[in-house]
């Protein structure tokens, strides 16, 4: 074993066994608590605010898929977010990527933790790889690997499907190097290749593997120029590999047709682009604070952490690129990387004219902004690249001695510690809203720059022999991993066990009711797909491609929608027209909502004793119950109490006055006062005040405009009758019941006999022929049969339409979709020819294993008796071990859902048991009595 | 004497043999009682079929077609007759006996012994047209690979797709053997190009047959059909809506708590744990191709072998589903195949010690006995065939006659009773239902069934029962008729099976008549 595979099993190892001790997960489920209704009422902040889409979406669509494996189906549709939707097609819920297995498999926290650090590993140690087939030293890629591991693309999108196909990028780059350095063609690195898309196929990014297909592809016809079967047996290996993915993509595929993001998608040019200013961020990363810090606030308001910084690998390696490239003469490999930088950039930032490219077919459509990950994968290469020469002790073609000169160093040094210290003791923005922020920043400005200049100044000191290269590489290493690792540390965070998607009262409450959809109203309370983790059926469905009918369905049935993507108001007919049964809400649904102050077009100035908000309201009629606001915390614990007051301008009486605690206050989100029944009237102005107890500004305010805080009003409607039931109410959320909603409508009397999420079973009698509509998203792949014989169904946009005759039927409706079959058949055909191939050519390899065990010469030397008899004694010992463990470890079988009677349903016998004990004790006798023949074998040999 | 004149000679005494003591299910070609079910769903899907019915369409039938169609086939040209279906299970059942002869043949079963394995397969009822079609698939299969001639290829493609056809359960057996067989030589022959071209063949013997039934079958309009009704029964058979079974015999549950020497021997040789013998066996038989693998590599006769087990293997799931002597029998045919080809090797075997020659005769002993074992097992009807052998002249029996089948006087008159009042009374009416499972009695009476279902104990599921109730709604039959001795298929009735039935015959018909045990009902508009 070389010492590289050494070293891996280590890490290996390592990463199960820092998983296993790890004291909590190493996930950011905590997130949650930004929603009102998790930890309600005292407000815990979350150790990074932005990672929203792991703990929403992949990690309850992995724990979904686990359930639904270990209930012997495999996780094609989830039913329970927008009336149903395709799971495993929608890619990134990543099924079957092979890391994933491991949390089908081992204990969730052993598993979460295990997988992100095995990403991480794994991609550290092919970039590894990868440099030292370039020719790096040892040392070197080692800290290329570091430093490429933990630079932004890996880190800020580590819990991402991106980073499971992102990974293999320093891979397919190896692959490629290995075919270059092979004389004649190798299959064993073209089967190597496609495995590699394969995995990448599965790992869940289609945009992501179009971008590394397409760098993997110019990469490979630059290294192999001139080697045209090389060439072609590359690309037929990468066209291997998407066969192989025929049962990922071919669903998807299916998908992306009837999707509401591809419709979207396609009307218009792609509007992902990243703010040039932002380019500052690939020296200063928090210039504007940090989504895991106490500060943070996006470049722009639709462009979030993760994108501008997906290019980051620190200033220490992105100058000392720029360095080597002017110095040093440059070789092709630089200049490929060169240009893989420059036009990354030029793509991902908004730079005139490149950014016409991104009207291409193709480009259009997706988010070109992500290719600045190559820029960051780029630097590390170049930076490797120029290290590896100041090493050897190349001579530089310029003069450098400005460069490397001392008194710069000293000079540049000294400047920033003056400016620290100047900028420490004198605020530039006191009286401002920046000037809690000035010094957060400060400082990691001085951090950059100090680390920045040491690295430089060690570099000269090593150039001109004064360093020790051990010395030279400790120093580099620590400030490679202090403009890294350190500081991201804690960006991705582990979170104690009760952070981990607790069993919330909302839950504990609709749990309570029989099944039924929810939609949130208002707030989130329970937001797609978070209740996947739950089983609570939810109305919307977050997977970012989503079946377009129901979309549109949904769009057509809501169409304002707050800042949350949720609809604001509901009106039972709405209800009942998308089948919802529950609605979850932040204030009362049944009060009259009159919105009284509409703007909210920025965060108002934070809340103080000293400077309250006070403003003036008419024209308002009818009992007042609730008020309702839209409130900021800046994401930071406050302790303060707020008050809002409502007075009669003209009597200057105190009509409400109520203290609200601010740790009930998160951002973004509606906070509603309950007040004592006020009657307001037509003719009177009212003065509203919100004050907070303290003048230390907690950071506190609310959203608005002009000085005047977003406003609603709810009014008491008497005599109304009510089309909602109130049902339960937790500390943040009103839990309705939507009277007479129906799953299934155009027939008088249904019953839902069985339900799993890919199939339903209905019992219904109808009194005339009709058209019955089933509340479930209708999908290509659902096959319905009535009293047996299958019967079409229609889009009843967006839900199944199905015929029914007189009378009884039994309605059976299962998902079964073509394109999975088809997908499946091809990869398992194209696995099952690459085995046999694979087999074929390693056949004398294993050939020659087979003769060494000389076993046919040892099975002749023993009599037939001796076989006789050992084999009859290994059969005894393997039953008798089979009925000890059928006896010892018991196998609970439960009888399968059926309408079937027969013998097995009247004696409630779970038939699957028989088969389970035959099969199974089959394969143990067999495999008990080879292997103990098989040692007698070698002992008798011996 | 040549080989060839042999094996001529073989098979004339085979079908002799099998003519006159029989080796169907119930008895021989002339005499024995009509198995009402088996015997009859046969007879009634053929004369339904008469009647200008399309099988699965019109017929709910749960083999394939081409085990159906022949028998239409039979009556349209020869009349209905129930001696027509059970010379055509005969048919069936000596087809298979010849191939399991020409397989002993490859494994070079000495003449005793292959003597003793075809008597056997005739007294015990070990075959039926569905194993045979397996069974041919497989001995061309081997001889395809042997010859290495393309036309051998091309029948086994041919009938690979007549034994999907005739037993989608079989052919599916059956290609998963050959799956195992193309991957190994693609795994390990040398000349691959040569066999992915005899393959070819083999697929294109699989298209000759299976286009002109796509064509045919969608051309009369029951193709889709077909496809969904296997389907059903795939489902149905695999899972929990089978519409029988029990429970497997428990191993541990049977096994006697005291030591005494007679109660074990009584246990290791009981009916039940026969089923563990067999299981047993086929571990052994895998074992044995390992060992043979290891020393010798992949011989045609471990090849041979290997392919009968996988078979036996797959067939021991229908036994594990539903357990019982008879399903026993059905599956004993690779085991009686393999254990001849044991005995011939442990005589030819050189014996190098006194203990190897006590080991090879105390094997070749346990083979024997558990041949008698099985031959005690048939012992009643074995004896109530060769006797009616003896008896064909007496003129009792020739009274007792139906379609020149010598029956029981019993089974006569319950016959003709019921034929007499469907005759007489349901003149204007196309058609009849019998809730009991006695499908015969359509083709007795050339009637229709309203529902798709001839043995009602297949309506288990809601779907079906419902299917069941809106056929009978449609086309309400003048009379229904149960039979409350028939057989309740695992000890539940077919009013049990169906409880929406049952309460729609309540409400809907009133008892007209009894005839024997049989309920007559008749509609009450």
């Amino acid at each position: 074993m070389s010492s590289t595979t050494k070293y891996f099993f280590i890490g290996i190892i390592l990463i199960f066994f820092i998983s296993v001790i790890l004291p909590g997960y190493f996930f950011p489920a905590d997130v949650v608590n930004n929603i009102p209704s998790f930890s309600e009422g005292k407000w815990t902040r979350p150790k990074n605010s932005l990672e929203a889409d792991p703990v929403y979406q992949f990690e309850p669509w992995r724990d979904f898929a686990k359930r639904s494996f270990f209930s012997g189906q495999f996780p094609l549709w989830n039913d329970l977010n927008g009336q149903g939707a395709p799971l495993f097609a929608n890619m990134q819920s990543a099924v079957l990527f092979p890391l994933n297995f491991l949390y089908y498999l081992l204990p969730t926290k052993v598993a979460i933790n295990s997988i992100y650090l095995l990403k991480l590993f794994l991609f550290g140690f092919f970039m590894y790889l990868y440099l030292r087939s370039i020719d790096i030293r040892v040392g070197i890629a080692i800290l290329g690997a570091i430093a490429a591991t933990f630079s932004g693309f890996m880190i800020l999108w580590l819990y991402w499907p991106h980073t499971n196909v992102y990974l293999l990028l320093p891979l397919l780059l190896l692959l490629t190097e290995k075919l270059k350095e092979t004389k004649k063609i190798s299959y064993r690195w073209n089967i190597a290749i496609a495995i590699s898309y394969f995995i990448g196929i599965l790992g869940g990014h289609p945009e992501t593997l179009f971008h590394i297909a397409i760098l993997h592809m110019t990469y490979s016809v630059f290294r192999l120029w001139g080697e045209k079967k090389k060439i072609t047996s590359l690309l037929l290996s990468i066209l291997f590999g998407f066969i192989l993915g025929a049962v990922q993509i071919l669903p998807f595929l299916e998908y992306l047709r009837n999707s509401y993001t591809l419709q979207k998608r396609t009307v218009g040019v792609s509007q992902f682009y990243l703010p040039l200013q932002a380019f500052i961020m690939n020296f200063f990363p928090f210039i504007l604070g940090g989504p895991h810090r106490q500060y943070y606030r996006p470049i722009e308001p639709q462009t979030n952490f993760q994108e501008v910084l997906g290019g980051y690998a620190g200033p220490i390696i992105l100058l000392s690129s720029a360095f080597g490239l002017l110095v040093f003469k440059k070789k092709k490999l630089e200049l490929f990387w060169t240009a893989v930088i420059v036009i990354s950039w030029l793509l991902a930032y908004k730079v005139w004219p490149f950014w016409y490219l991104n009207t291409l077919p193709v480009l259009r459509t997706s988010a070109n902004q992500r290719l600045i990950a190559f820029a960051g994968f780029g630097v590390v290469v170049l930076f490797c690249l120029v290290l590896n020469k100041v090493l050897k002790g190349e001579k530089p073609q310029v003069p450098y001695k400005i460069m490397f000169s001392n008194r710069i160093y000293g000079i540049l040094f000294a400047l920033n510690v003056l400016l620290f210290v100047v900028f420490s003791l004198k605020n530039p923005f006191e009286g401002t809203k920046y000037v809690q922020i000035f010094p957060f920043i400060l400082q990691h400005i001085f951090f950059m720059v100090v680390t920045t200049i040491l690295f430089f100044w060690m570099t000269t000191r090593f150039i001109k022999k004064k360093l020790s290269e051990k010395l030279y590489f400790i120093g580099t290493t620590i400030f490679l991993l202090s403009q890294t690792f350190l500081l991201f540390w804690n960006y991705n965070p582990v979170i104690p066990k009760s952070q981990f998607y607790p069993a919330i009262p909302v839950v504990q409450e609709l749990k309570k009711f029989p099944k039924g959809a929810v939609l949130e109203v208002g707030n989130p309370s329970l937001p797609a797909d978070i209740n996947l983790r739950f089983g609570i059926p939810e109305n919307t469905n977050y997977d970012a491609v989503e079946v377009a009918w129901y979309r549109h369905a949904l769009d057509q049935l809501f169409p304002k929608k707050n800042q949350w993507e949720n609809p604001d108001d509901i009106t039972p007919d709405t209800a009942r027209r998308l089948g919802i049964m529950y609605v979850l809400s932040d204030y009362d649904i049944t009060l009259q909502k009159k919105t009284v102050i509409t703007d909210v077009a920025s965060v108002l100035h934070p809340i103080a004793k000293s400077s309250p908000y006070t403003y003036e309201i008419s024209n308002q009629d009818g009992v007042l119950k609730q008020i309702r606001f839209r409130t900021a915390n800046f994401n930071r614990v406050n302790t303060c109490t707020l008050f809002v007051s409502l007075r009669n301008s003209s009597t200057n009486k105190l009509l409400i006055n109520k203290p609200i605690s601010c740790r009930e206050i998160r951002d973004n989100v509606f906070y509603t006062l309950t007040v004592p029944p006020t009657p307001l009237t037509k003719n009177n102005r009212y003065s509203i005040t919100v004050t907070s107890n303290t003048n230390n500004t907690n950071a506190l305010a609310l959203w608005g405009d002009n000085g005047k805080p977003f406003t609603e009003f709810l009014f008491d409607t008497p005599g109304k009758k009510n089309p909602f039931t109130l049902l339960a109410k937790t500390k943040s959320t009103y839990i309705w019941k939507v009277n007479n909603s129906k799953f299934v409508e155009g027939v008088k009397k249904y019953s839902v006999l069985y339900e799993d999420p890919q199939k339903l079973v209905l019992d219904a009698t109808s009194d005339k022929p009709t058209d019955i509509i089933i509340k479930k998203t209708f999908y290509p792949g659902w096959h319905s049969q009535i009293n047996g014989n299958e019967v079409t169904i229609k889009n009843s946009d967006p839900f199944m339409k199905i015929p029914l005759s007189k009378g009884k039927s039994y309605i059976e409706l299962t998902y079964r979709p073509l394109s999975f079959l088809v997908g499946t058949v091809i990869t398992f055909l194209g696995i099952l020819g690459l085995g046999i191939f694979l087999f074929r050519k390693e056949r004398q390899v294993l050939g020659s294993y087979y003769k060494g065990l000389v076993i046919g010469k040892k099975i002749d030397s023993i009599s037939f008796d001796q076989h006789v008899m050992s084999i009859v004694i290994a059969i005894v010992m393997a039953i008798a071990c089979y009925a000890f463990l059928v006896l010892v470890v018991p196998v609970h079988f439960t009888q399968p859902w059926t309408t079937a009677i027969n013998w097995f349903t009247v004696h409630h016998y779970p038939r699957q048991r028989d088969y389970f004990y035959y099969i199974s004790g089959f394969l143990f006798i067999l495999v008990f009595t080879c292997g103990a023949w098989i040692i007698w074998i070698w002992k008798k040999g011996k | 004497m040549e080989k060839r004149k042999i094996i001529f000679f073989e098979i004339i005494i085979i079908i002799v043999l099998s003519v006159l003591i029989g080796s169907t299910g119930t008895a021989s070609l002339f005499f024995g009682d009509i198995n009402i079910i088996d015997e009859g769903q046969f007879a009634a899907w053929a004369s339904h079929m008469l009647l200008g019915q399309h099988m699965f369409k019109d017929i709910y039938i749960t083999y394939g077609p081409f085990f159906v169609y022949p028998v239409y086939l039979l009556f349209k040209y020869f009349g209905s007759s129930i001696f027509s279906v059970r010379s055509y299970i005969l048919s069936g059942d000596i087809a298979g006996i010849i191939i399991s002869l020409l397989i002993m043949y490859r494994l070079r079963v000495p003449f005793l012994a292959r003597f003793c394995v075809i008597l056997l397969m005739i007294l015990i009822p070990t075959m039926q047209l569905r194993q045979a079609t397996g069974l041919i698939s497989l001995y061309l299969i081997m001889e395809a690979i042997d010859r290495k001639k393309p036309l051998w290829f091309f029948f086994t493609g041919i009938f690979t797709a007549c034994s999907i056809l005739v037993s989608p359960d079989i052919g599916i057996f059956v290609c998963l053997i050959e799956g195992i067989i193309l991957i190994w030589y693609f795994l390990f022959e040398k000349r691959i190009g040569i066999y992915s071209q005899q393959i070819g063949y083999g697929i294109l013997g699989f298209i000759a047959v299976v286009l002109p039934f796509v064509l045919w079958s969608h051309s009369e309009g029951w193709f889709g059909s077909y496809l969904s009704v296997t389907k059903d029964v795939f489902n149905s058979f695999s899972g929990i809506n089978l519409p029988n079974g029990t429970a497997f015999p428990n191993f541990l549950a049977l096994m006697p708590r005291s030591f005494n020497v007679i109660t074990w021997v009584k246990f290791i040789s009981s009916k039940e744990i026969l089923l563990y013998w067999g299981i047993l066996f086929y571990i052994c038989t895998f074992l044995y191709c390992f060992i043979i693998l290891l020393k010798k590599g992949m011989t045609s006769r471990v090849r041979d072998i290997s392919m009968l087990s996988i078979f036996g293997f797959c067939l021991y799931f229908i036994l594990v589903g539903r357990w019982g002597v008879g399903h026993f029998f059905f599956i004993l045919s690779p085991i009686l195949l393999i254990s001849a080809y044991y005995i011939s090797e442990l005589i030819k075997m050189p014996k190098k010690n006194i203990s190897d020659k006590y080991f090879s005769y105390i094997l070749i002993g346990l083979l024997c006995l558990s041949g008698v074992r099985l031959i005690m097992i048939n012992r009643p009807q074995i004896i109530t065939n060769v006797t009616a052998l003896f008896q064909s002249a007496n003129d009792n029996q020739k009274k007792t006659r139906i379609d020149n089948i010598s029956v029981s006087k019993g089974q006569k008159r319950y016959i003709d009773s019921v034929n007499k009042f469907i005759t007489k009374n349901s003149k204007n009416s196309k058609y009849i239902f019998f809730l009991s499972n006695e499908p015969l009695f359509y083709m007795m009476s050339k009637k229709l069934n309203p529902t798709r279902y001839d043995l009602p104990y297949i309506v288990i599921t809601k779907a079906k029962r419902y299917e069941v109730l809106a056929a009978l709604q449609a086309h309400p039959p003048q009379y229904i008729f149960n039979n409350l001795a028939s057989w309740p298929v695992d000890g539940v009735s077919n009013s049990q099976r169906m409880p929406e039935v049952a309460a729609y015959i309540q409400n809907h018909y009133r008892k007209v008549a009894m005839i024997e045990k049989t309920v007559v009902y008749e509609y009450e508009k």
